[in-house]
């Protein structure tokens, strides 16, 4: 197998154009196909990012039948996640596609037994967090001890007019549309934070969840436009044996946006404040013994805190030189959706929902 | 009948009293007219501290009752105690001023509340209300005008690196203030100790919303140093997740002993506008709304207060209303009745790792 690896790319809307088509080179893939339901969208694509005699396709079909092409990466709209990653494990092919992964748990349940069949890879880029340089410090903080015993988690994400659908993107008119969408920040922007969150722990077991949705703030859509989504979320998880998660999630807020992660210890805590340009990781720990004397430690600074190249590179080694699958993997992307769906359940019945043995209490 | 000079008395003779009570009663009209402790000696010690050898002391808090002329008491004791006392002052027919936690539990609150509505002449007010300033009131102005929107979330932060009695340096030499770390004796930790200010704080301003259901946890293993850990068996943290009426979030996190920056915030998010009192912002209450037209972030914000002291501004209003004047006051029993459901609700959702419904 040669070093450069044939993509297909499924979907060509504002995710494809302005991130992916931006990493494939560097990673080390050469763009062989594009396919999208208005076809100029794709042949716009090949034409500035594709290899030579790369296609644009009039069907999934056509471009699945491409037997050069190593890899599809999937950035079509979530409903139709499912059925495009099936298909492509089916024509051999090793998948990479947008999260939410699916709209329901019961489509992950396929998708791992299309990927079992296939033996193909899988990847979701729900880890967009989780391989980001300071995800990764913050790993290395926890495995390596430095924290002592973690028991609590604060994940905060809020940005300013940042409905997909409605204050931007609105052209995309499934954003909006639950049916289409699976939900709104959630698993938009909630499944970031529990993965990486998940995978800090090495995905502990979640005993039971609480969460409390909100959707109500003023927009400008167009009265038979279908707006069902939740714009708010605050989620409270009990992990067996493991810290309490809390992860507070708003589609848009009349305040400055937010977006951090405190990690609490017994020996020290870790604290994490995003931002485009400068992102942060502070180690905060007592050198001296005196308690209260914290120390403040920049671990890592100067990122962005997103890592989609870093995944397509990942995902580039495991198929090169047969190493292990990055994620978000089929297994994984269950668990996230179906503690999404649980997140639901539970803003539903306005109840704490219980998905494991308690455990017993000090 | 104008009181011009009223008459308190102080039962319990502990660092409060001496570093904050006395200090600032000593500033108002009144006139400190009986000490009590269940240790004479730190009665005797408040007494010749504040320059006030004439006062009688007292180690039977029914015998400082007892004084006819007294108009009011302050309770300053361990929470355990705060219940039996503030009945008999009631009895006593004695105003009550009492800190907080009021109680240890929704029947010893109701007890109060039971005997308050005897004596609807008599006011009992609890000290959890001590941050319900002029911030406070400013906030209460603008929820209920109506100018945030519909008010979807509220969120409390309250971490402090190590300020646990058990972390503090002056706790040596004074093996009392270990009350604080016996659950038996305090009720909780941080949060019923400094979370009732902020939950006080917070339900004033949103005019003390109805709790549906709330789940909450608590963690307890931050090292204490003491001799044995287990004598310390209070949460260092807790954590709240509640649904109150109206659709209304509320998240909460209090600690005394965690790595991370010293922190206190409330904030208050509505669909048109977020209040926010939050010290990484300058100790200034923000109110942040979205201008009309152009779209965006406008703010007004407020100078915090200078002084958080407000025994004498408690006082103050207890002369007016002896004298026969209105004033708001709190933490009423019922609203303390709320605080102590509250907090007594996280500990048992804490304990069954369970949702509790109101």
């Amino acid at each position: 197998m040669t070093d450069s690896l044939r993509i297909g790319l499924i979907g060509c809307g504002d995710i494809a154009t302005k991130a992916h088509v931006n990493h494939l080179a560097e990673a080390g893939y050469t763009l062989c196909a594009a396919y999208n339901p208005t076809r100029s969208k794709a042949e716009k694509v090949v034409e500035k990012f594709g290899g030579a005699n790369a296609l644009a396709c009039n069907s999934l079909d056509e471009l699945l039948a491409i037997s050069h092409i190593d890899v599809v990466s999937i950035t079509s709209p979530p409903a139709h996640h499912c059925e495009q990653v099936c298909q492509a494990l089916s024509a051999g092919k090793h998948v990479l596609c947008e999260k939410p992964s699916a709209l329901i748990p019961e489509e992950n349940l396929r998708i791992m037994e299309a990927q079992r069949i296939s033996g193909k890879k899988v990847c979701f880029f729900s880890s967009r967090q989780r391989y980001a340089p300071i995800a990764l410090k913050a790993k290395e903080y926890i495995e390596d001890g430095k924290l002592g015993e973690v028991y609590r988690i604060q994940a905060r994400f809020a940005r300013r007019k940042a409905r997909p659908g409605v204050d931007w993107l609105t052209h995309a008119s499934w954003f909006t549309d639950k049916d289409k969408a699976g939900g709104g920040v959630v698993l938009d922007m909630g499944q970031y934070l529990l993965d990486m969150i998940l995978d800090l722990l090495n995905w502990p077991e979640v005993e039971s969840l609480n969460a409390t949705t909100f959707k109500g703030f003023p927009h400008d859509l167009p009265e038979d436009r279908v707006n069902d989504v939740e714009e708010i979320s605050s989620i409270f998880i009990r992990t067996t044996s493991g810290p309490l998660i809390t992860i507070d999630l708003s589609a848009t807020i009349v305040d400055d946006p937010i977006h951090s992660i405190a990690i609490l210890g017994t020996k020290a805590g870790i604290d994490i404040q995003y931002s485009d340009t400068s992102s942060k990781i502070v180690y905060l720990h007592e050198p001296s013994g005196k308690r209260g004397a914290l120390e403040e430690v920049v671990i890592d600074e100067g990122h962005d805190g997103w890592a989609s190249k870093e995944i397509y590179q990942r995902f580039h080694s495991a198929i090169v030189n047969d190493q292990e699958t990055p994620g978000t993997t089929p297994e994984q992307a269950l668990r996230l959706t179906t503690l999404c769906q649980i997140a639901y359940r539970s803003a539903e019945e306005k109840t704490e929902i219980q998905l494991a043995a308690k455990t017993p209490s000090a | 009948m104008s009181v011009s000079a009223p008459k308190l008395g102080i039962i319990g003779c502990g660092d409060i009293t001496t570093g904050n009570h006395l200090p600032n009663a000593l500033k108002t009209n009144w006139q400190i007219a009986a000490l009590c402790d269940g240790n004479l000696d730190a009665a005797e010690d408040a007494r010749e501290a504040s320059g006030i050898p004439d006062t009688p002391i007292f180690e039977d808090y029914k015998d400082l009752l007892a004084l006819k002329d007294l108009n009011a008491v302050i309770i300053a004791t361990p929470p355990v105690s705060h219940m039996p006392i503030t009945i008999d002052a009631l009895r006593a027919g004695k105003h009550v001023l009492c800190e907080k936690p009021s109680t240890l539990s929704v029947a010893e609150n109701e007890a109060i509340l039971a005997e308050a509505k005897k004596y609807p002449e008599i006011t009992v007010q609890f000290f959890s209300s001590r941050f319900r300033d002029e911030f406070s009131n400013y906030a209460r102005e603008i929820v209920r005008s109506g100018k945030l929107g519909k008010i979807y979330r509220t969120d409390i932060q309250f971490s402090l690196p190590a300020a646990r009695a058990c972390d503090l340096e002056k706790v040596k030499g004074k093996p009392h203030r270990l009350w604080f770390g016996k659950k038996e004796k305090a009720g909780g930790g941080p949060f019923m100790d400094m979370g009732q200010y902020f939950l006080d704080r917070l339900f004033h301003i949103l005019d003390w919303p109805e709790l549906e259901s709330l789940s909450a946890q608590e963690f307890r293993g931050m090292e204490t140093g003491l001799p044995n850990e287990a004598d310390w068996d209070v949460e260092d943290h807790m954590t709240v997740l509640a649904r109150m009426e109206g659709n209304l979030t509320l998240t909460m996190d209090t600690t005394a002993r965690a790595l991370q920056h010293w922190r206190w915030s409330i904030n208050i998010n509505g669909t048109s506008g977020s209040l926010s009192l939050d010290n990484t912002r300058q100790d200034k209450f923000v109110y942040t709304y979205e201008d009309p037209v152009s779209k965006e972030l406008r703010r007004e914000t407020k100078e915090a207060p200078q002084s958080v002291d407000d025994l004498p501004a408690r006082l103050f209003d207890l002369e007016a209303i002896l004298n026969g004047e209105s004033r708001e006051i709190g933490t009423t029993p019922e609203q303390a009745l709320m605080l102590t459901d509250f907090c007594m609700k996280a500990y048992q959702s804490s304990k069954q790792r369970a949702q509790v419904s109101a």
